[in-house]
């Protein structure tokens, strides 16, 4: 994730520590993990969900899986990353709300000293689940919304589905939960972004994430509804320009960019352009501790039967199995050579990757959407989206290009 | 260990889209085959080239066996249908 009202406007938010390594810095209460030494997690607590989206990434249906986690293997979960000092632990599906025990969860989690989040599609939020989640513990909401009314119910198979989910961002926000959007940007959606953030900004949401298209699950099967190259630096510039106009109004909404790296280049380049060198080098040091694109390393995901991924995208590889060794056993053994080779991918790094001045706070994006279209993780991102001029290092990327 | 510290996992499927296919690779002709994690695969010319991408950087030899087809036993405790190693 990357913050662009940190990086842009200088915005304090609770995610920071683990972003930038920043905790230092800031007067809001940070997750602070010294150099987040262990992943967040992201737990498919089911596979059923009551709505088919297009893009999702862990091919959720109607049913739960045969071998998914009763409340009391759950429960040994949640003490076994918690043991492990795993800092976050983000409970997603399918559905998370369509497990009964749901609430319980987040309240064991809390409990042991996991900061437990969600990620949901909000249309079973009720203000009665809401403030159930809140007392027990829940620390954010994140809820998928994927453009206006009518283009997120095609999107999500379902009618009334916009509706549904504004309803649960109200509870959410009546219930005092921190609450955000998450937003997946496509060829079909890319119209509404400003629209969605005016909207859910007048019901008083703060927080909102862009995602870019991941190639995992059935979004490898929209990935022709991707944005082109073009089309993404304009996405990608509305969020900065949406981000500091805002701010400049005093609104100070969070934004971030999630699941492509070379924004990381992209937006210290708008910096120098938009805004000062001196924005630029302090954009530049933040995203140097954030450490590129996290799969493998700083974010985990353990799918419905247990199968632990090294992201929540990238369900078609398994590390290991939680009934068969703890989550730390897995995630440390240094026998796997395409893990080791992942946590050292600098030396890897090909082609437009190789001389590219953001190589190092980039890693060369997204290894899965490598991995989906060049057979080979460790080929360059097909959504790298920087110009050949942004990329020189001779040039200190200091010439505005006429890209946008 | 003493043997009846191990419980025989479930088994509990590790797929839902197709089957689990356990990866074994090895480096060099000396080496021992290594577990790597596994793959899910409709079938095994998919699940080989499924493993073939993701370690042909680094293996020689890889093998593949259904994950139905291996029965675990380990003292870990999460499984809760887990059962006593003999049974």
């Amino acid at each position: 994730m990357i913050s662009v009202s940190k990086l842009l406007c200088g915005l304090d938010a609770e995610g920071d520590g683990l972003r930038y390594d920043a905790a230092n810095e800031s007067d809001t209460e940070q997750i602070s993990e010294e150099k987040q030494r262990r992943p967040v997690v992201v737990w498919n607590t089911t596979r059923g969900c009551n709505l088919y989206c297009e893009h999702c990434y862990a091919s959720a249906c109607d049913s739960g899986a045969d071998g998914e986690f009763s409340t009391r293997e759950g429960k040994r979960l949640l003490d076994d990353l918690a043991d492990y000092g795993v800092p976050v632990v983000l409970f997603s599906g399918g559905e998370p709300l369509v497990r009964p025990d749901l609430v319980e969860l987040v309240d064991y989690a809390a409990d042991v000293g996991l900061r437990p989040v969600l990620s949901t599609n909000g249309t079973l939020i009720t203000a009665e689940r809401a403030q159930q989640l809140a007392d027990a513990g829940l620390a954010y909401a994140g809820i998928s919304v994927d453009g206006m009314a009518e283009t997120n119910d095609h999107f999500r198979g379902q009618d009334g589905a916009f509706d549904a989910a504004v309803r649960g961002i109200e509870h959410c926000l009546d219930a005092g939960l921190k609450t955000g959007l998450r937003y997946t940007i496509t060829q079909h959606n890319r119209d509404d972004l400003r629209d969605i953030v005016d909207l859910l900004a007048d019901t008083g949401l703060d927080r909102f994430c862009f995602y870019h298209l991941a190639y995992g699950g059935r979004g490898a099967d929209i990935s022709d509804t991707d944005l082109s190259t073009a089309e993404r630096r304009e996405a990608v510039r509305e969020v900065c320009d949406l981000t500091r106009a805002y701010h400049e109004d005093g609104h100070e909404i969070e934004t971030l960019l999630v699941g492509n790296y070379a924004d990381a280049g992209y937006i210290t380049e708008y910096a120098r352009r938009e805004m000062s060198e001196e924005r630029a080098r302090t954009v530049r040091r933040y995203l140097e501790t954030n450490g590129g694109d996290p799969a493998g390393e700083r974010v985990a995901d353990i799918d419905y039967q247990g199968n632990v991924h090294l992201n929540q995208f990238w369900q078609s590889y398994s590390l290991g199995n939680v009934r068969d060794r703890s989550f730390g056993a897995i995630w440390e053994d240094d026998s796997n050579p395409l893990v080791n080779a992942l946590r050292t991918r600098d030396d890897r790094l090909q082609g437009r990757c190789t001389d590219c001045q953001y190589a190092d706070i980039c890693k060369g994006g997204s290894p899965l959407r490598s991995l989906a279209v060049h057979d080979d993780p460790f080929a360059p991102d097909p959504q790298c989206y920087l110009t050949s001029a942004e990329r020189a290092p001779d040039t200190g990327g200091l010439h505005p290009t006429n890209a946008d | 260990m003493p043997v009846e510290d191990r419980r025989r996992v479930s088994d509990a499927p590790r797929a839902t889209d197709g089957s689990e296919w356990e990866v074994f690779v090895r480096e060099a002709s000396t080496d021992p085959m290594r577990h790597v994690g596994s793959v899910t695969a409709e079938t095994w010319d998919l699940a080989y080239e499924q493993a073939a991408t993701l370690f042909s950087f680094t293996a020689d030899d890889i093998w593949l066996c259904p994950a139905d087809a291996v029965h675990r036993f380990t003292p870990t405790t999460l499984d809760e249908a887990a059962s006593a190693a003999g049974d």
